[in-house]
């Protein structure tokens, strides 16, 4: 397995997670089930150079960014809950407060 | 010892200041004065303990260390230095004591005893500093507390007034003097007293160029000097804020405007004086400015009606005399009469003070009179201190005044005889409105009302013995010190210190000067005494009235003091008013404000406004430029690699 | 081994493509599980045996099965789900494959894969008689303590967060905030004598 093949891989993910993000007005779950594709393709770029290059720092670090995943989907689904308590609903497109 | 007798009246300061909620007043007033008189015991200590040409340098510590410039907080003892602070000492002694009766009723008299102790400090840390910033420091330091003082009860609109003009007029003077010691810098490279005195003679020929015109170096100085000490000694043109002055309460005039803080210029041109002995035309120009300050506020004096103002006047016309014994080379005979005057005067201004006080805060002459039997200690000191401003024989002026106007005429400048002339004609000015005072105050009937008349009472006994105190000294000072200041025997003592003139000896005056110029002053107090009693007690009723009617510019004239601050106001406020009001609309609001600060956030609110349509809120929106940043750059990152 | 990474890739591709397009949110999380789990298989084959689990255990076991819950909980109204889609689809998809070129530009140059100098190298745990797993905690536990200790802490800090944020303030305790006691005005209170 070359690193042309594990790198295609991972940013065809990451482009996916990126439309995901892109095209979806309505619905903020897919939003962040984007944002996991997004950082699973960033986990396999490390395990792939971990494997090519035949140094285990890419898994340790690899083991990091599911940590930081975990926090990051505990969080943003309990940030998810509230704003739907409060709103009643969750279309991005309710959500402007930053409009300048 | 010497170092005590300077920073005791600080200390004094720091206690009244900061103990004022804790003790009682009288506790603070008596502390504040053990102090001044101990400061006084030990500069009397210090200046017996002094061999005659000996010099004393204490270094505090290192100042500033910028360059060539290396100035050290340093207190300089000498036989000058010594005695004005012994002088400064014992008259603000004194004065404190006096004030503790004055002061009594007022509710912020510790306060006043406190700014009082800052003043004297200030005024002897001048005295005593070795190098011209230091002095220069003390210099401000008395402007600071005498715009303070004057302006101490703020309550009243005119004495604000009359503090802030004080002021202004004194930042005049100061600029002069700042430029003076920048000029000094550059031409000699240093600031202290001693090192310039010595490098005088090296530099008689320095010129400065100035677009094409050549100024001589030392003359330039000098002038711009006597600019410091016209502004801080009152002379004719910056004097406009000492008669106002007055507004402050009387013990403050007594320091500060007439023994002490005016003097200051004085002592400075002294201590300067080998650099006035280089330049011929400075002199000359001190003589001529100090002679119509002389004659211009006695003559003033004469049509004025506020006791204080008259003596105020009168402390004027004395600082002229100075200058001109100054501009005559008679430095020592002008220091002999900055120590006679201060005694004198000091008294005058506390006799007023007792006036003012037994008459309920009546100023005015014209409303005064008779008073002679109901205060007769008040009017026997203040009977003193005029005889000797006067300077009937005996008294401490007589020695004083009567050689610097014999020196006049001995002078080298091409018109001493008309400065001799003019200091003769201040002599009988000076005899017209001391006497008047003393008729108007004390003499005649009385002019008040009932309930004054009811409450005139002799001052408390702390006002009456600083009074006696010092009206034995305008009495005795000239007669025993005058051996001091003049004769072969010590002229040689102050030859160190200041200029010498070999002709300030009494045998020297004797052979030179006509017998009858040298009775001249007395035969004016004779002729304006006596016009004075003339006019008060015989033609009152005929001459005086007919001069006010058909003369009635003449009186006019004189009453608005030869109309110097119409003058003023005319020339410089008026201008400077319309001249600020233009550039405030034409050049801050039009032109700086509005293409600056206002056209700027202008610019900066519509820009942003813009931009903040950008920020339109929508999550996809900020993803999208994300991506479109990211794009941009890795096609950036392709292009180069 | 090449052909299964293909077929796993492919399978990864379309699923997650699935996650994305799918309107309806609890089909979009099952296919985020396939595709994790497929992604595993993917590590397996980089001899990464200990994250492929770890994959499964924290992914499909804690965080999709959260979504699950959430999705769940929520109620969402799936008609409108899909509202708009054909509007940004095409602009989007043109400037994702803007950018997928331009990667696979960079991917195609191969400047950046250089070994380090101070790599933990595999190949010699293995020689050693390490496998993944222990390798792995050996590093984890030395060389990478203060991180660790960093990332527990972290958690930690999520769990908080997300107890503090999805805490139900009820209505009907007898709470009495201490800002209302403080701007409490004297007069305005009942007095018993």
């Amino acid at each position: 397995m070359e690193p042309i093949h594990y790198l295609v891989l991972s940013s065809i993910v990451f482009s996916i997670g990126f439309l995901g993000i892109f095209i979806n007005r309505k619905n903020i779950i897919t939003i962040l089930m984007s944002i996991e594709l997004m950082l699973l393709s960033a986990n396999i770029n490390f395990v792939g150079f971990s494997y090519t290059l035949d140094d285990l720092s890419g898994q340790i670090f690899s083991l990091f960014i599911l940590l930081v995943a975990a926090a990051e989907a505990a969080i943003g689904l309990a940030i998810l809950m509230i704003f739907f308590k409060k709103s009643g609903s969750i279309s991005i497109d309710k959500i402007s407060n930053l409009k300048g | 010892m010497f170092f005590l007798s300077i920073f005791l009246p600080l200390l004094s300061f720091f206690i009244c200041v900061s103990l004022k909620d804790f003790f009682k007043s009288q506790q603070l007033s008596f502390i504040s004065c053990s102090l001044l008189f101990m400061a006084s015991v030990c500069s009397l200590l210090s200046l017996i303990g002094l061999k005659i040409e000996e010099e004393k340098v204490i270094i505090l510590g290192n100042w500033i260390s910028s360059g060539s410039l290396d100035l050290n907080w340093a207190i300089q003892l000498n036989l000058l230095t010594g005695s004005m602070v012994l002088m400064v000492n014992f008259v603000s002694t004194l004065i404190h004591i006096y004030s503790v009766g004055y002061m009594n009723k007022d509710p912020k008299n510790i306060l006043f005893m406190g700014y009082i102790g800052l003043f004297t400090f200030f005024m002897l840390f001048l005295v005593s500093s070795s190098n011209l910033v230091q002095l220069f420091l003390g210099w401000e330091g008395v402007g600071l507390t005498s715009y303070l003082l004057i302006g101490f009860w703020n309550y009243k609109d005119s004495a604000n007034k009359a503090a802030l003009k004080a002021f202004i007029a004194n930042r005049v003077g100061d600029f002069g003097l700042l430029l003076a010691l920048f000029s000094i810098f550059i031409i000699f490279g240093t600031l202290n007293i001693n090192e310039i005195m010595v490098l005088v003679n090296s530099h008689v020929d320095t010129y400065f160029e100035f677009l094409g015109a050549r100024i001589h170096a030392i003359t330039l100085i000098c002038i711009l000097l006597f600019v410091g000490c016209m502004g801080k000694s009152a002379q004719f043109g910056l004097h406009v804020w000492l008669p106002d002055a007055m507004e402050g309460p009387t013990p403050v005039s007594a320091l500060i405007h007439a023994a002490t803080m005016v003097t200051a210029g004085v002592f400075l041109l002294i201590i300067m004086s080998p650099l006035l002995e280089a330049s011929s035309f400075s002199r000359d120009f001190i003589l001529i400015i100090g002679s119509i300050t002389c004659l211009f506020a006695s003559s003033v004096a004469i049509f004025q009606n506020d006791i204080k103002r008259i003596i105020a006047y009168s402390t004027c016309s004395q600082l002229g005399y100075m200058f001109m014994a100054i501009g005559a080379s008679a430095y020592s005979a002008a220091y002999f009469h900055l120590l006679s005057h201060a005694f004198f005067k000091a008294l005058l201004f506390l006799g007023a003070g007792c006036v003012i006080h037994s008459m309920s805060d009546e100023q005015n002459i014209k409303k005064m009179g008779g008073l002679f039997n109901k205060i007769p200690l008040t009017y026997f000191t203040m009977l003193i201190g005029s005889f000797s401003l006067l300077g009937l024989p005996f008294f401490s002026g007589y020695y004083s005044k009567d050689i610097i106007i014999e020196l006049l005429y001995l002078s080298e400048s091409k018109f001493s005889f008309y400065f001799f002339l003019a200091s003769v004609l201040g002599v009988l000015f000076t005899s017209i409105y001391s006497v008047r005072l003393l008729i108007y105050v004390f003499h005649g009937k009385s002019n008040s009302d009932e309930k004054v008349i009811a409450h005139i009472h002799e001052s408390p006994m702390i006002m009456i013995i600083p009074l006696v105190i010092l009206s034995s000294f305008a009495v005795f000072f000239g007669m025993f010190s005058q051996s001091f200041f003049f004769g072969s025997d010590h002229l040689d003592n102050w030859s160190q210190l200041m200029h010498i003139n070999k002709k300030v000896d009494e045998f020297y005056i004797y052979e030179n000067v006509p017998t009858l110029f040298r009775k001249l002053p007395l035969i004016m107090i004779v002729i304006g005494s006596s016009m004075c009693f003339l006019l008060y007690f015989s033609f009152r009723k005929s001459v005086l009235p007919f001069f006010k009617v058909n003369f009635s510019w003449i009186f006019s004239f004189f009453k608005n003091k030869w109309y110097i601050d119409e003058l003023y106001e005319k020339l410089i406020l008026r201008p400077t008013i319309y001249l600020g009001k233009g550039f405030w609309k034409s050049i801050d609001k039009d032109l700086i404000d509005n293409l600056g600060p206002d056209g700027i956030s202008r610019v900066i609110q519509s820009f942003s406004l813009v931009v903040s349509r950008l920020q339109s809120g929508y999550l996809y929106h900020y993803v999208l430029s994300v991506v479109i940043g990211l794009t941009l750059l890795i096609s950036l990152y392709n292009y180069i690699f | 081994m090449l052909f299964f990474f293909f077929v796993f890739s492919f399978i990864v591709i379309i699923s997650s493509l699935s996650v994305v397009f799918s309107s309806n949110p609890v089909h979009s999380v099952l296919f985020l599980i396939f595709t994790f789990f497929n992604t595993a298989v993917i590590f397996l084959l980089f001899n990464a045996e200990f994250l492929a689990m770890t994959l499964i255990i924290v992914y499909v076991g804690a965080v999709a099965v959260l979504f699950l819950f959430v999705v769940m909980m929520l109620n969402i109204n799936d008609s409108l789900m899909k509202e708009g889609f054909l509007k940004y689809f095409p602009f989007g998809l043109l400037l994702i494959c803007i950018f997928f070129g331009e990667l696979y530009m960079i991917f195609e140059s191969n400047v950046f894969i250089t070994p380090s100098d101070i790599r933990i190298s595999i190949s010699e745990l293995v020689d050693g008689g390490m496998d993944n797993t222990k390798s792995i905690g050996l590093f984890l536990y030395t060389d990478y303590f203060i991180v660790f200790q960093i990332s527990g802490f972290l958690l930690l800090l999520a769990m908080i967060g997300a107890i503090v944020l999805a805490h139900n303030e009820k209505i009907n305790t007898r709470y009495n905030s201490p800002i209302d006691q403080k701007i409490l005005n004297k007069k305005d209170v009942i007095k018993l004598n």
